[in-house]
């Protein structure tokens, strides 16, 4: 066992594109399911569209970055608009049933092989022209990060600059906005729809806003993935990376500010670690054959995350630093 | 072990021998000892026709040998020791390399029992088999020149297919590369396939062989009529339809009498597939193993209940907050499935070829045909008990109103249990059927499930006949739209509908309407 290392690849990932990532997904799933009580499942999709949006935008449409980056968010807004004037009425399990069959529309859509002009079908797209050249050569670092435990290559280094920015910049927003009156009234109709609409507030409204704030918190996941990647593929979508993103905010404590970025530090953190001891373990010999070889070992992280998502709920459904006062789950 | 109770037992003749006062002399050849190794890529496929070079560490012997069609090399060494086995990375066939780790050689200590094992890597490579189709049968062609070409243009290389139609192109490393056809040189009556790219982008990462096709000549799949096609697509609809319908049942009623949405309710479909794959794989026929495997879906519904379910219904733990456990356990249940047998696809031991029967222009197979009858009369008697027995009167008074039926004598949790069972027996029926006419696959159940709810959902949840009904427009619906759209695309309409019924319809066609909103 090279506990050396183990420690060294665990604090690198603490601080990897991972772990911004689903900290991003999740700050999305905290403004819709923590703030705002609504059961989004779609959530992959939302990241999808992020991801496609850069990576079509310059690789299939020829944009430039900033541009592709507006259009991104352009449509991602779009989507939102199109899934939620007709289904924000819905009872909550409903929605989650909705939006989660449009998410793998969009997966199939982008999966497809009639399609793979524009989205390059189950390969996805990386390349010719490869989208990430001009954000690659925005970079300011001329190598990698390497201090102590902690090592990043030069592109990911980049990546995650920009992602914890983005991450501080989300968090930022987020506290800014649950401490407005517009978070008050979005916390209100996660207590009580009824209650808010006597007060005369369009509860529609309000519900869209926040479906389309925390679908760009998705799709800002998405772009991540993709840049860090510089590869936008359909399958890094399905839908148990939604169920995942839940995790991550389950872990942290939904309704709470700093919530998903605790949570996806743990989520990714305790991933790494248990893949990184058992890879150990197996190669040491530690682990008879029989029980487990190498390739197993990804599903026992996956088994792992289910069942972490299931006691969590079971036991301790305001998360590890969740409030129970706040968190109404079955609001409706 | 073999090998130490051997020494021993010699040691003891030899013990014996002198005592005997007899001299004995072992045999010259018995110092020599032989070097057994093998040769196999990283994907554990045996290399042949690689030489290895067997030095001993203090270099007084060295000799080469060659690898047999099994990757296998065996040379004989003046004695124990030390040897140390190379391959040199200049002289090893095409498709393999030599990776750095290796380079240096691979030692062994004589006499050991373990065969020495050289791992290559695979050099990064594009390769094909050019078919014709001429009519129904599938013809190799030779002499067809496929052009690769990296995407910076310093590798360009032209192959040509052989006798079989095989062609492979070696590449200098990782990368983007275009493959294509060059169309203006092809054979005589050789043509790209109408419809077809005969150039095709491909990114290969370090050490991965890749395959491209390119399909040629005539397409024959259009050789049903539309009329023709139909038909053989609405007798596949009603198939597929009736075993969605099995396992909506269960979602159905679970939803009806509890209001929980189950998540997990695909994974019962896979376990009643899996049990029944590895009790027939262990050697029961399969209708046993599928008694078997329903059986044991049936007992997994009742634990679940009484071990999770009830005690959280007792703690009052919100639906939302159930429906999400029902996720974990999905997601846990499906790698733990994976964990247990594997990624691939797994075929059952029976019922596999079967000549198709042809009514008029559909064709099916007898085992299709048997799986439609035995679901068709098992939802059906579902049906009837639901609407005449007394329990089935029970289900449905919980769902209208648990707490009146409570009052009304009914033992709730007793209803709820039977539902339980009753849907995880279901399940498993449709699972074993469904491993039948597909494969056995760990995320089989969970690919059908939102088919499942776009079934119930139609049908309206809840109600018995509903998802029969439900499941079989939605089973009909995913065949029949292969006729107008790819079917790679088929789920997608189906989950409109889903998305559509929710919308304007909620309480599905026949379900009662209700306040949803």
């Amino acid at each position: 066992m090279d506990w050396g290392s183990i420690a060294s690849q665990t604090l690198s990932a603490l601080i990897g594109w991972e772990v911004v990532a689903y900290c991003l997904a999740a700050m999305g799933l905290n403004i819709h399911f923590g703030y705002t009580g609504l059961l989004n499942f779609g959530q992959a999709g939302f990241m999808a569209m992020g991801a496609y949006g850069v990576a079509m935008g310059i690789s299939t449409f020829g944009l430039s970055l900033p541009v592709a980056l507006l259009f991104a968010i352009a449509w991602t807004v779009f989507l939102a608009l199109l899934l939620g004037i007709p289904t924000l009425r819905l009872r909550a399990d409903y929605l989650a049933i909705v939006t989660i069959a449009a998410g793998e529309i969009l997966r199939l859509f982008f999966r497809s092989a009639s399609l793979s002009e524009w989205t390059g079908g189950s390969d996805g797209l990386q390349g010719s022209p490869v989208f990430t050249t001009q954000f690659k050569s925005l970079n300011p670092y001329s190598g990698g990060l390497n201090i102590g435990p902690f090592h990043l290559g030069q592109h990911t280094l980049w990546v995650v600059t920009v992602g914890w920015i983005l991450v501080g910049g989300g968090i930022l927003l987020t506290w800014l906005l649950m401490r407005s009156p517009w978070g008050r009234v979005i916390k209100g109709i996660r207590e009580d729809e009824d209650a808010v609409r006597s007060l005369g507030k369009n509860v529609f409204s309000y519900k869209m806003q926040s479906l389309i704030i925390g679908g760009l918190f998705g799709a800002a996941a998405g772009m991540v993935i993709a840049l860090a990647n510089s590869s936008a593929n359909p399958d890094n979508f399905a839908p148990q990376y939604t169920f995942f993103a839940y995790t991550v905010l389950l872990l942290g404590g939904a309704a709470r500010v700093f919530g998903p970025l605790v949570g996806a530090v743990i989520f990714w953190g305790s991933l790494v670690l248990l893949d990184a001891v058992l890879k150990n373990a197996v190669g040491a010999g530690l682990i008879p054959e029989w029980l487990m070889n190498e390739n197993q070992i990804g599903q026992v992280r996956f088994m792992m995350v289910g069942l972490v998502l299931m006691l969590l709920m079971i036991y301790r459904p305001q998360g590890i630093f969740g409030d129970k006062k706040e968190l109404q789950l079955d609001a409706r | 072990m073999q090998r130490r109770t051997a020494r021993i037992l010699s040691m003891l003749l030899g013990a014996m021998a002198l005592v005997a006062g007899i001299a004995t002399t072992l045999p010259a050849h018995a110092a020599e000892e032989t070097l057994t190794g093998s040769v196999v890529n990283i994907n554990g496929a045996a290399v042949p026709e690689v030489p290895v070079a067997v030095t001993s560490e203090d270099g007084s012997f060295s000799t080469e040998a060659v690898t047999d069609a099994q990757g296998i090399f065996t040379v004989t060494t003046p004695g124990p020791g030390t040897y140390v086995a190379t391959v040199d990375p200049d002289n090893v066939p095409p498709g393999v390399m030599v990776p750095e780790r290796a380079s240096e050689g691979i030692s062994v200590t004589l006499p050991t029992e373990s065969i020495l094992e050289i791992q290559l890597r695979l050099t990064e490579a594009i390769s094909g088999t050019i078919l014709n189709q001429v009519g129904d049968a599938k013809d190799p062609v030779a002499g067809v020149p496929i052009v690769v070409e990296s995407s910076d243009g310093s590798f360009n290389e032209t192959a040509t297919s052989d006798e079989e139609g095989e062609w492979t192109v070696f590449l200098p490393g990782p990368g983007q590369y275009k493959v294509y056809v060059d169309t203006e040189n092809l054979p005589e009556g050789v043509f790209v396939r109408e419809g077809y790219s005969s150039e095709v982008n491909v990114a290969i990462n370090s050490g991965v062989q890749r395959t491209v096709l390119f399909p040629m000549g005539e397409d024959n799949r259009r050789v049903l009529g539309t009329f023709d096609k139909a038909l053989q697509l609405t007798v596949e609809g009603i198939r597929f339809g009736l075993l969605l319908a099995l396992a909506a049942l269960g979602l159905s009623l679970i939803f009806g009498t509890t209001g929980l949405v189950n998540f997990a309710h695909g994974e019962m479909i896979t376990i009643g597939a899996v049990v029944a794959w590895s009790l027939n794989v262990a050697g029961l026929h399969l209708l046993l193993a599928a008694v078997v495997a329903v059986i044991a879906c049936a007992l997994l519904g009742g634990a679940q209940e009484v071990g999770l379910w009830k005690p959280l219904r007792r703690r009052k733990t919100g639906l939302i907050s159930m429906m999400i456990i029902t996720i974990g356990m999905s997601i846990f249940l499906r790698f733990a499935i994976q964990f247990l047998i594997g990624g691939e696809n797994k075929t059952y031991k029976n019922y596999v070829v079967q000549e198709g029967i042809n009514f008029g222009p559909v064709s099916l197979a007898p085992r299709d045909l048997w799986s439609m009858a035995l679901a068709l009369i098992i939802l059906v008697l579902a049906g009837l008990f639901v609407v005449r027995s007394r329990m089935g009167k029970a289900m449905r008074a919980v769902s209208d109103n648990p707490a009146l039926a409570s009052a009304s004598g009914i033992d709730v949790n007793r209803v709820i249990l039977f539902v339980w069972v009753f849907g995880g027996a279901m399940a498993g029926l449709a699972g074993v059927l469904l491993g039948l006419s597909q494969q056995v696959k760990f995320e089989m159940g969970f690919n059908l499930l939102l088919l499942i709810f776009a079934g119930v959902i139609l049908g309206g949840l809840g109600t018995a006949f509903g998802a029969l009904v439900g499941s079989l427009v939605v089973g009909l619906f995913v065949t029949l739209s292969t006729l107008w759209i790819p079917p790679e695309l088929k789920y997608i309409p189906a989950f409109a509908v889903l998305i559509l019924i929710l919308l304007v319809r909620p309480q599905g066609i026949l379900g009662r309407s209700e306040r949803v909103g």
